[in-house]
């Protein structure tokens, strides 16, 4: 290779560095201005979805009940954890890291926005005003994550509400 | 070299590539998700009633891509029956680029393959790194196992059972979560489509197609979905077994026959099972018994001995160890 070759080479890969550094602190920028996620919180331990099982389970300490929920090879890495206010499914992420895929709530769960089981149909408008419906499906989305409040299909009253991420 | 080799715990990135090795011919092919080749025993059907039979399934199996597998052996062989295993029904997409890999990865380069990859690659995902593996694998150099030095160069033992995976140990049914309600539980347009494809493809070649509902007990088989099935398979007179409900008539006991809590059956299950699908296939369908014909019954009586091997070997190992350590064949 000559060194004419060799310098333009060079140039070119400062030129590409700097392009790249431009390029991710745009989306640093774009990220900044990002609404955040939806998060839960029980007891102490706030989490969402895409978060680590292990801080999460750490603080949550031992479930009441849990089972293998992958339906096809996957190690038994598809999880779910059973606590007093919710169901927690977990999977592992690309990085082969477990992380948290869903959350339900079960009990006297509370959402951190105010909402809980039983509560009406002009409550979930309330506390989600921007929330959609579709045939008593309720969904409110955030920061890539998604709150889907379900209120029967008598469309009367919150009787299941779960964190995913939105699509 | 940097492919992954897919022995020891996760076996089924191997499933696809198998079938070409087998040099016979079947008269009952088998189609679909994890829930045809885990629950359906090929060597008990072969050991009771002499039907010679290939389960061409893989993890997460999308219905597009059971179609892809039916036609790719329809180039090779005529089956009689194709059984469809119908849970993929509900599937929108692939999960994760490591269950698309295990379907395709053994599938040696044809329109079908291609179709496949353009139907159901994730977003993700780049043909150009099925056509060149090594784009795709080039950093595996650095977790290089033994086995990818062993089975570089030489072949790999089989790993599955005429496509069946067998798995001998026992963990008894739980309750599973009842799944959140959807808005609509209408199968995705893509495979029914696809579904209409399988169809015509069997009848234009005089095959019968069944329909089939293995006996997983999650994720739920949601009455919407049972509804569908009900009404595409009367509409086209076809033939469906739902084994949810066929269960008792099966004679599964759900404590005894699921080694991983009621996803799917061990092979005490998948034994069952078979003997049930065996009578239904020879009485009602005409599957004759290729056990006195010499050539397969040779292949067959050798399978058949590996598969009795590998079972008597998992079972040692469940009761040592209360787990098994390997599921290869020739792990010992």
């Amino acid at each position: 290779m000559g060194k004419s070759a060799m310098r333009w080479r060079k140039r070119a890969g400062v030129l590409a560095a700097a392009a790249a550094m431009t390029f991710s602190m745009a989306l640093c920028t774009w990220g900044a201005g990002a609404k955040e996620a939806y998060t839960y919180t029980s007891g102490t331990v706030q989490f969402g979805i895409g978060d680590g099982w292990d801080r999460v389970y750490q603080a949550l300490g031992r479930e009441m009940k849990s089972a293998v929920v992958a339906n096809c090879a996957n190690g038994g890495t598809d999880k779910y954890y059973e606590y007093a206010d919710c169901d927690i499914y977990v999977s592992q992420d690309a990085k082969k890291q477990v992380v948290i895929d869903m959350i339900v709530l079960r009990g006297d769960a509370v959402t951190e926005e105010g909402l809980k089981l039983g509560m009406a149909p002009k409550d979930v408008k309330r506390i989600y005003p921007a929330a959609l419906s579709e045939q008593g499906l309720y969904t409110v989305e955030q920061g890539g994550t998604r709150i889907v409040i379900d209120c029967g299909v008598n469309d009367d009253k919150v009787v299941d509400i779960s964190y995913e991420t939105a699509d | 070299m940097l492919s992954p080799k897919y022995q020891g715990a996760v076996i089924e990135g191997n499933f696809t590539e198998e079938y070409y090795r087998d040099p016979t011919r079947h008269d009952l092919l088998v189609i679909g998700s994890c829930e045809s080749y885990e629950n359906i025993s090929t060597m008990e059907l072969w050991r009771e009633y002499g039907i010679t039979s290939y389960i061409r399934g893989n993890s997460n199996q999308l219905i597009p891509q059971s179609y892809v597998m039916l036609m790719d052996a329809l180039e090779r062989e005529t089956p009689k029956v194709v059984l469809l295993n119908v849970f993929a029904m509900t599937l929108e997409g692939q999960d994760t680029e490591e269950y698309n890999r295990m379907v395709f990865d053994g599938m040696p380069w044809n329109r079908y393959k291609w179709l496949g990859l353009q139907e159901t690659a994730m977003e993700n995902e780049h043909l150009a790194e099925y056509l060149f593996p090594a784009l795709r694998y080039h950093s595996r150099w650095q977790e290089l196992g033994a086995e990818d030095w062993e089975y570089a160069f030489r072949e790999k033992p089989l790993t599955s059972f005429q496509g069946y995976y067998l798995r001998a140990d026992v963990r008894p049914a739980v309750g599973f979560p009842r799944g959140r309600r959807k808005a609509s539980y209408d199968f995705p347009k893509k495979n029914v489509q696809y579904l209409d494809l399988i169809r015509e493809a069997c009848k234009a070649r005089g095959i019968t197609l069944v329909l089939m509902k293995a006996p997983s007990l999650y994720p739920a088989w949601e009455e919407p979905y049972e509804e569908q099935v009900e009404e595409y398979a009367a509409r086209h007179h076809l033939p469906y077994y739902n084994f949810l409900e066929l269960s008792d008539a099966v004679g599964l006991d759900m404590e005894r026959d699921t080694y991983d809590e009621g996803l799917h059956l061990n092979v005490y299950g998948a034994e069952k099972l078979a003997d049930y699908l065996g009578r239904e296939l020879s009485t009602e369908f005409g599957l004759g018994d290729h056990r006195g014909d010499q050539e397969i019954a040779a292949y067959y009586a050798e399978r058949l001995a590996a598969y009795d091997a590998e079972k008597a070997r998992q079972e040692r190992d469940f009761a040592e160890y209360g787990f098994i350590r390997r599921f290869t064949e020739a792990s010992e």
